[in-house]
């Protein structure tokens, strides 16, 4: 005979469920997937020959002799500077027409459109056009990541802008706030949180310009070492230079997250 | 009728002046300059008819399309199935829920010269850059369709005795709808920009490598006609996505 059991209250939950509740439990969780994930690396790999997908401790090993050599982190720090530069001239235009793309009307309606097109299409289809009108040079490179990146923080920022709770501004008004004021100590920085996303997103872009440009307009970053080494046909060596970018696009990321977090929580004091 | 003539032409009515302004400035300084770089916008848009009179484009556009499909439909099952499995289990969550955040803002292009080297010239890199392009954007709208769910719901399909797959299905599917949706929109949108990327780089096949063929060879009004068809094939992709993402949303919307 089967005693009808008494059902369950709650399904029941998995012991390892609750591992994740608690800090240690989830670092053990990550160190874990950390070693799963290289353990796969390591058995899908295959060193017998230059052309086939490298194990982890060789992809490693192959990162540290172009670490010591000198040849990644100069290539790096070439390929950096058009991301430097770029992201640059993306802030110094991009906010500006953002707020007057929200502030102004007849140029949100011109400009609006164009944003939402160039945000749809896959810009490295016009990236011959740049290098026929300025050739293979920095600043056809640094055109490129700007124009992967400006779109995102003109569209944020104009978005924040024209969010603010217009109780606020017009209180400013009414208190006698000049037009300049308003948008300085109103507008700004209740905008803030909104435009540091467009600028998060914007970096995403420009990194992958960056690379888009340095393997298109090869000058002498990372794109002219992956070209050797392609040409050499050595897997390894450009596997460790396409992570030092994917890391360092990780770290960047990171960076400016965390700064978004914090100037959130002063803007909203 | 007139009203929304009338106000379509207010709306839309300065872009639209804009755009006949660029125009006509591009086709008077192409006429004009006689740069190479800028041939006018007419014979832009004959070399735009030839091509595709001529069916140069039509292999292209397949073999791109095909590429394309296939990518997306990996990174719609793979990453609804990390997505699932995220949005279900916090100990899958807490293990690739990094990984997943990384590969969303990370610039996986980089890894476009590793996909050549080890799949080749052929659609294997292509396929590989879409994928990498699109599979996280699904899986983060999957595990947030997952997370989205009422918990009320769920209490009340668990004390009904329904079952995980039960409770699954009925429940926290249809909630989840409009996230998996907008991951479809958006992974669409990504994955075209992926296979645009893959090609151009790979820099012979589909429609990516025509931009290099002629590129290479300043063959000008040609590049900008391929330009021109790249830039109305991401736009019917991404417009009909969202067109039909709209559908379905508001279809479960009148069911449920």
């Amino acid at each position: 005979m089967v005693a009808a059991r008494p059902a369950r209250p709650r399904a029941p939950r998995w012991r390892l469920e609750s591992m994740a509740d608690r800090r240690l439990g989830r670092l053990a969780i990550r160190i874990a997937a950390l070693v799963l994930f290289i353990g796969i690396w390591q058995a899908a790999g295959d060193d017998s020959i230059n052309l086939l997908f490298p194990t982890f401790t060789r992809t490693v090993s192959v990162w540290w002799d172009l670490v010591e050599s000198g040849v990644l982190p100069i290539t790096l720090l070439i390929t950096n500077q058009t991301l430097f530069v770029g992201f640059l001239i993306v802030l110094v235009l991009g906010i500006p027409i953002g707020i007057f793309t929200a502030r102004i009307k007849l140029m949100d309606k011109i400009v609006s459109p164009y944003l939402t097109f160039l945000v749809a299409i896959p810009m490295i289809a016009i990236i011959p056009v740049i290098q026929a009108l300025l050739g293979l040079t920095f600043a056809a490179r640094v055109t490129v990541v700007v124009l992967f990146a400006i779109p995102y923080v003109v569209i944020n920022t104009a978005v924040a802008v024209r969010r603010v709770d217009p109780v606020l501004t017009e209180m400013a008004f009414s208190f006698g706030a000049s037009r300049l004021m308003t948008l300085r100590d109103v507008v700004l920085p209740a905008a803030v949180p909104g435009m540091m996303a467009g600028i998060r997103i914007a970096l995403g872009q420009a990194l992958i310009g960056m690379v888009v440009a340095e393997l298109t307009i090869v000058g002498a970053g990372i794109g002219s070492l992956i070209a050797d080494l392609q040409g050499r046909f050595r897997v390894a060596p450009v596997l460790a230079v396409a992570c030092s970018i994917v890391i360092e696009g990780i770290i960047l990321m990171s960076l400016v997250e965390w700064i978004e977090r914090r100037l959130g929580r002063w803007s909203k004091q | 009728m007139t009203l929304s003539l009338g106000l379509g032409t207010r709306k839309y009515g300065p872009f639209l002046l804009s755009l006949v302004v660029l125009a006509a400035i591009w086709e008077i300084v192409g006429r004009t300059a006689n740069i190479l770089t800028l041939p006018p916008l007419s014979s832009v848009l004959v070399a735009f008819g030839k091509l595709w009179s001529s069916g140069a484009v039509t292999a292209p556009l397949f073999d791109s399309t095909m590429a394309l499909l296939t990518g997306l439909a990996i990174s719609l099952t793979l990453g609804s199935a990390i997505g699932i499995g995220m949005g279900m289990s916090r100990v899958i969550d807490v293990a690739i829920g990094p990984y997943v955040k990384a590969g969303l803002s990370a610039p996986l292009i980089a890894f476009v010269p590793v996909f050549l080297m080890i799949f080749g010239i052929g659609s294997e890199t292509r396929i590989a850059t879409v994928v990498a392009f699109s599979i996280f954007i699904v899986a983060t709208n999957a595990a947030t369709a997952m997370r989205t769910i009422d918990d009320r719901l769920l209490e009340m399909g668990r004390s009904f005795g329904a079952s995980r797959w039960a409770i699954f299905r009925d429940i926290r599917l249809p909630a989840g709808a409009p996230y998996f949706v907008a991951g479809l929109r958006l992974g669409v949108a990504r994955g075209v920009k992926g296979l645009i990327n893959g090609e151009v780089l790979i820099a012979i096949i589909g429609l990516g490598g025509l931009v290099k063929k002629y590129g290479t060879v300043f063959s000008m009004d040609q590049l900008y006609a391929v330009i021109l068809l790249i830039v109305l094939y991401a736009s019917v992709a991404v417009g009909g996505v969202t067109l039909l993402s709209n559908l379905l949303v508001k279809d479960k919307a009148n069911t449920a």
